[in-house]
């Protein structure tokens, strides 16, 4: 089910009323939500329902177990068996079959042919945020930041939650446990800010990304060599702009129908394209995903405690293993190690007497490094947006040497997407405040009538159907 | 309640409804209805791709009669208007 659908508002019209009914009854609410997201989840498939009952299971009785162990090896071989198991369960999924065709190619390159079995099952969808929140879960309980929560209930709706299920944004299981311990505050419901983020992902989504997808990134991408060096160089920019609408489109209106039933998700984008770091881009692009990372992986590794070499050893095995993460395809490694460069780059400028503010002058120098680090970004949106590294080649010496001339396909309406795009990266947060006090003041004729109209236009606007979210698939 | 992580900007604060949940029932119930009636074209459409069964022609019927008062009332029309300026204006067509 996907969230700009009819079905997807059928859904919800149903499950908001009877979640507040249900909410002086606290476990029958959370038992009632858990229901609903194994609906939700069902839709794709049902059988795939058992892995998420399956992976809620495990992991419920680990954290128990490992809550009554005291420190030892005992308890270690027990986190590591849990860390493992969901590893393995994501692993068999989406990397079994990469990995067998790689080891295939290899011995035969050995003139030792390896005949491996492939698995032949589609990817479960979620099954990466569902790892990541049970991941977040035992880790925790491990290390004692938090405690096992004996109700089966807040662990099934800690995975399964269905705002957060498909494509984050990763609620840690700290964060989401406080919330289902007692029933929700209506009063934390706040709809002018529901209204902006259901509305404006929406708008994102459908209108913005869809566009730019069906009207020009999908061609581009397809055969680079058919399309003209400034189309390939705005294909860039392009997709950079459509995999941010679609992406925070999907947690926005996420965030937003969670606040609506009285849940509170982190925020996950900040106007990313704004940056003038790489790290700073870290910072504002799957902010969940990047503390995740930090949290999980890079401090465990070892951080920044053993000095710089150490610490660029971690974050190019931080952002390799994050770019692995997206899809079993070189094309992400290459796009993790490559943001895993950068930040090490960075780094080593950083630590030098080298400051560009000095050369140039500071607003000269803000410029410029938003203007690479843009440029950097969009560059490497090229492997991860092309499905093979032939396919990027392509893409760039066409663009760098291709014979194709200088014309562009860019419609209007691309063009005005890519402009509309731009814009989202400069709204001023006060904007956003502003408008959230506004509404709440507003009269009932008029918080009705605002997002009547905002759908409305985006019906009038909208293409004949809704593609999957880019994230879906990871 | 969100994550206490220093690199996250956080949410921004808002000022609680008076009665948050009553208006946002009213909110969500009447902006649906409001867009049934108004795009009636996407209910029907949307009934029409769903798997032939009797609760399929069931929803079906339901969604033709939203259609019917809509176009009787005339709340399609700004739809129906706008819709097709659109598609003229950007050389796009209904498929």
């Amino acid at each position: 089910m996907l969230f700009p659908t009819i079905e997807f508002a059928i859904f919800f019209a149903v499950v908001f009323p009877l979640t507040w009914l249900l909410n002086d009854c606290n476990t029958a609410k959370k038992w009632f939500l858990v229901a609903a997201s194994y609906f939700f989840y069902a839709f794709w498939n049902v059988n795939y329902t058992a892995i998420l009952l399956g992976s809620s299971l495990f992991n419920f009785f680990l954290a128990l177990a490992l809550g009554r162990l005291a420190d030892g090896p005992a308890r270690r071989v027990l986190f590591w068996f849990g860390v493992i198991g969901n590893l393995c369960l994501l692993g068999c999924f989406k990397y079994f079959n990469f990995f067998a065709a790689e080891a295939m190619n290899l011995t035969m390159s050995l003139g030792l042919p390896l005949d491996l079995p492939l698995l032949e099952v589609a990817l479960p969808i979620a099954i990466s945020f569902l790892t990541f929140h049970a991941l977040s879960y035992i880790i925790d309980v491990y290390h004692r930041k938090i405690l096992p929560t004996r109700s089966l209930v807040d662990i099934l709706l800690y995975i399964s939650f269905f705002p957060h299920l498909i494509a984050g944004p990763i609620v840690r299981a700290k964060a989401f446990l406080e919330q289902t311990v007692r029933s929700s505050n209506p009063y934390d419901v706040r709809l002018g800010f529901a209204v902006f983020l259901i509305a404006g992902g929406l708008f994102k989504k459908v209108i913005v990304a869809n566009y730019l997808s069906t009207d020009f990134v999908d061609g581009v991408f397809r055969s680079p060599a058919d399309f003209s060096r400034l189309d390939l160089l705005l294909g860039m920019y392009a997709y950079a702009i459509q995999i941010y609408c679609d992406f925070s489109a999907y947690t926005d209106i996420a965030i937003g129908v969670a606040n609506l039933l009285g849940y509170r998700f982190p925020q996950n984008f900040n106007q990313p394209y704004r940056a003038r770091t790489v790290q700073d881009f870290w910072r504002r692009w799957h902010m969940t995903l990047s503390s995740w990372l930090r949290d999980y992986l890079y401090i465990p590794l070892g951080g920044n405690r053993d000095g710089e070499l150490m610490r660029a050893r971690n974050v190019m095995i931080t952002m390799g293993l994050g770019g692995l993460w997206h899809g079993a395809s070189f094309n992400f490694v290459l796009w993790g190690l490559m943001h895993g460069t950068a930040l090490v780059v960075e780094r080593m400028f950083e630590r030098s007497s080298l400051s560009l503010s000095r050369v140039l002058g500071r607003r000269l120098a803000g410029g410029l490094a938003w203007l690479i680090t843009f440029h950097f970004v969009c560059f490497t949106w090229v492997f991860f947006r092309s499905p093979s590294l032939e396919a990027t080649q392509a893409y760039f010496s066409t663009l760098a040497w291709g014979d194709t001339g200088w014309g562009t396909t860019v419609t209007p309406l691309v063009a005005a997407m890519l402009a509309i795009g731009a814009v989202t990266q400069m709204i001023p947060d006060r904007w956003f405040e502003g408008f959230e006090s506004w509404y709440d003041r507003a009269s009932l004729v008029l918080k009705v009538a605002l997002p009547f109209l905002l759908i409305f236009l985006i019906a009038i606007a909208a293409p004949g159907g809704v593609p999957p979210f880019i994230y879906f698939q990871f | 309640m969100s994550l206490a992580d220093p690199d996250h900007v956080p949410l921004p604060p808002g000022k609680p409804l008076v009665r948050p949940l009553g208006a946002a029932m009213v909110v969500i119930y009447i902006t649906l209805a409001l867009l049934a009636l108004a795009v009636p074209r996407g209910f029907v459409n949307w009934s029409r791709d769903m798997e032939p069964s009797t609760r399929q022609q069931a929803i079906l019927a339901a969604a033709q009669a939203i259609e019917r008062l809509s176009s009787w009332v005339g709340l399609n029309r700004p739809y129906e208007r706008a819709r097709e300026a659109f598609l003229k204006a950007t050389g796009k067509s209904e498929d």
